[in-house]
């Protein structure tokens, strides 16, 4: 019978600090941002947007209702992430990374344009590095897999 | 000493073309290759003598058709800094160089000799290897390169050249030095099409290649024991493998066999594709830089942390042997011809043997002759045919225990007079020590008994030394007699113990059609993408190309299979980012944070020191 590709069952520490550490700063922090969505800066943030980049959005306001939407969904997918990082699930240590990964573009993206998010970033960036722990990599096998890297 | 019963052998006395057609090389071929040694009479027939003056102007001295072989060796004067070059292709024009290329490439379908590269080269290497590749390939428009059809209008002159005289023809040298018999084959091609034919370095009108069996004599007879292969990437001892190493030297019927590169025709010791990786110089500071990321990268992730440049081209050089081959008991044989340092066209034309490319990192101008390197200088391959493989402190095997031997009495001898002064030392010191006990006590003698102490010492030190000596003397005596009874006993050292770099095959790339067509396709796509940026986005030029190149990072890790790994290494490339932006930003705040847990910290060690 082939074997189920999921992580072994016991858990190390450094992957429960880490999973806690998420549990706790990651739908926190979004919810906060979340409370500040509708501020003064988030509104220019999204005219900005929509008068650089031309988005067909309809107008800045349509443009902070998608934004919303997006850090709504953001919340419930971390919280996911978060529930199948504490069950050793290697679906979600690839998904939080992935969301860690994009968070920062994204946030990295608004530092360059002059709409900076700094507490977002501290937390996705000590989130990626939690992830990215020898320990933590390890349990939920990444890189395995000895190949040529792509860059 | 015996005659090893497992190699062949021949007698001392025999003419030096005899011993080269004994231990003759067979060369096999790679499928597609479209030159093998030859003639340099015809070559020469074929081409013409040019030079090359400071300034860059170009001179035709002898049209092409008008030389001879006597004919390099007359003296030509030239200014300082003028280069004297032989040119098989005349300068072609675009419909002459398009007539070649065709006619080759019919040929070749025709004849079936056609080359696969297979798994492609480029997908060996990541996205910035790529980068680099196409860096280098601009690079040759800048630094000077053989045109485009030179190789096949190389390669239509070679077949007329082997239509009138089919013969494979390699240049011998037998060399008497230090006990050894050095067989030097050199082998001379036409041209060498590795860029624009099998996608390698360079290509450089004429190539001279060579190996070398090292013989010794025992009972009258020259046995071989070394073979070495002169290869650009590697030097001295790794260059030559033992006779009997099992693991790498091939033989037929007692010929080694030499895997010779496709349009490089390096030569290599076993069949397979070699991976070439030419590393952008780099200063140093920035190769330690690069170093110090790699290893603090993996130290975090825990990772490889093997510093490795991420500027480095990719190049294969595809030694498969399934062409065709040359030597003894193929279809083809070999004709030898034999050469010394006296022959007039080694000695006297120091030119280069075909296009001088005016490339300043040589790799497409043409070689010197087997004497001369590019510059006029002896060839230490040439005029140092043992030191080139490490083979001057070798001794030939018979003479090995003879030279044990002579040391070993050398070092008994010694030690016995080591001995002989210990005993000697051991006694004066015991009377002085008998001497000093004498005077103690009485304050009238101190002046004698501090000069008679000092003696003491000296003499002290003096036998300590002795004893240090007889010790490490007496530990190479009993080295070298384990080596003699090893060596009577005709125990073997190891065949690689002397290698410390050696060339392996590489594994023939696995990838997916879908990673290889990316992996050729992708550098330009990326062009194509920062010119719709350009076009389309100018003032978010730098913000799209960052995005750009994480796509384009996701794709390639997505078509290794290593996507979790790589999304990893990005999201901690990124928090990094992210963190220096935050330490620029905030970083009164966060001194303030370090200092106040320094301080915290050490207000609790302190505290736990006062209470224990």
């Amino acid at each position: 019978m082939a074997r189920k590709k999921e992580a072994p069952d016991r858990r190390p520490v450094v992957v429960t600090i880490a999973g806690w550490v998420a549990a706790i700063t990651l739908p926190l922090s979004l919810l906060a941002l979340l409370g500040r969505a509708t501020s003064a800066v988030e509104a220019r943030f999204a005219e900005y947007l929509v008068s650089e980049s031309g988005l067909e959005v309809g107008s800045s306001l349509t443009l902070n209702w998608i934004l919303l939407g997006v850090m709504v969904l953001t919340v419930v997918l971390a919280v996911v992430g978060v529930i199948g990082l504490l069950r050793m699930k290697r679906w979600a240590w690839v998904f939080l990374s992935l969301l860690m990964a994009l968070g920062l573009m994204f946030n990295l993206a608004r530092v360059w344009i002059g709409y900076p998010q700094y507490t977002l970033m501290l937390v996705y960036a000590i989130n990626a590095l939690l992830l990215n722990q020898p320990e933590v990599r390890r349990a939920f096998r990444i890189g395995e897999k000895v190949d040529e890297a792509a860059l | 000493m015996k005659l090893p019963s497992d190699r062949p052998s021949i007698q001392a006395a025999a003419s030096d073309l005899q011993l080269l057609r004994k231990f003759e090389p067979v060369i096999r071929y790679t499928q597609g290759e479209p030159f093998f040694p030859a003639s340099v009479d015809a070559y020469i027939e074929r081409a013409g003598m040019w030079i090359n003056t400071p300034g860059g102007k170009e001179t035709c001295l002898v049209p092409e058709g008008a030389l001879e072989l006597d004919g390099l060796t007359a003296q030509r004067s030239a200014v300082f800094g003028s280069v004297h070059y032989l040119r098989l292709v005349p300068p072609l024009t675009l419909t002459s160089g398009a007539r070649a290329v065709s006619k080759t490439a019919q040929r070749h379908r025709r004849e079936g000799n056609q080359f696969h590269p297979g798994a492609g080269r480029l997908a060996r290497g990541g996205l910035l290897p790529r980068l680099m590749d196409a860096g280098f390939s601009a690079s040759l428009w800048l630094r000077g390169s053989v045109p485009g059809a030179t190789a096949a209008a190389a390669e239509i002159k070679y077949r007329e050249a082997l239509a009138q005289d089919d013969r494979f023809v390699y240049y011998g040298r037998v060399v008497r030095a230090a006990g050894w018999t050095a067989l030097q084959y050199w082998f001379f091609y036409y041209y060498n099409n590795w860029r624009s034919g099998f996608h390698g370095v360079n290509d450089h009108e004429s190539d001279w290649e060579m190996i070398v069996v090292y013989l010794y004599e025992t009972g009258g007879r020259l046995v071989p024991e070394w073979v070495a292969f002169a290869s650009h990437d590697f030097h001295g001892d790794d260059l030559r493998r033992r006779w009997d190493d099992q693991q790498d030297l091939e033989l037929e019927d007692g010929h080694p066999v030499v895997y010779a590169g496709a349009g490089s025709h390096a030569s290599y010791f076993r069949r397979g594709e070699y991976q070439a990786e030419v590393s952008l110089p780099l200063p140093r500071w920035a190769s330690a830089l690069i170093g110090g990321a790699h290893r603090f990268f993996g130290r975090l992730t825990g990772g490889n942390q093997t510093p490795r440049s991420p500027f480095r081209i990719p190049f294969v050089d595809f030694a498969r042997g399934d062409g065709r081959a040359i030597g003894p008991g193929q279809a083809d044989g070999w004709t030898p011809v034999l050469i010394d340092s006296e022959t007039p066209w080694v000695r006297d034309f120091r030119g280069l043997w075909g296009l001088f490319a005016r490339d300043p990192l040589s790799g497409e101008n043409a070689p010197g002759g087997p004497l001369y390197n590019r510059d006029g200088t002896p060839r230490a391959s040439w005029s140092d045919v043992l030191g080139f493989a490490g083979m001057e402190k070798v001794p030939p095997p018979p003479q090995e225990p003879q030279v044990l031997r002579k040391e070993i009495g050398r070092l008994e001898k010694e030690l016995k007079d080591l001995d002989r002064q210990i005993v000697t030392l051991s006694g004066l010191l015991q009377d002085e020590g008998a001497r000093l006990k004498g005077m103690e006590g009485n304050p009238h003698l101190a002046k004698r008994h501090g000069t008679l102490a000092a003696k003491v010492k000296s003499d002290s030190e003096s036998l300590s030394a002795l004893r240090r000596q007889r010790d490490q003397e007496g530990l190479v005596l009993n080295a070298f007699r384990a080596r003699l009874a090893s060596i009577t006993a005709g125990r073997q050292d190891e065949p690689q113990a002397h290698i410390r770099h050696v060339a392996r095959p590489v594994e023939t790339a696995q990838v997916s059609r879908a990673l290889e067509t990316w992996a050729s396709l992708s550098v330009g796509f990326l062009f194509l993408g920062l010119a719709g940026l350009l076009w389309f986005y100018p003032q978010q030029f730098f913000l799209g190309l960052f995005v750009l190149l994480v796509v384009f990072f996701l794709v390639e890790a997505i078509l290794r299979r290593t996507f979790a790994a790589s999304l990893g290494s990005l999201s901690v490339a990124l928090a990094l980012i992210g963190l220096g932006v935050l330490l620029a930003t905030f970083w009164k705040l966060a001194a303030i944070i370090v200092l106040c847990l320094v301080g915290a910290n050490l207000i609790w060690q302190r505290l736990r020191e006062l209470r224990g």
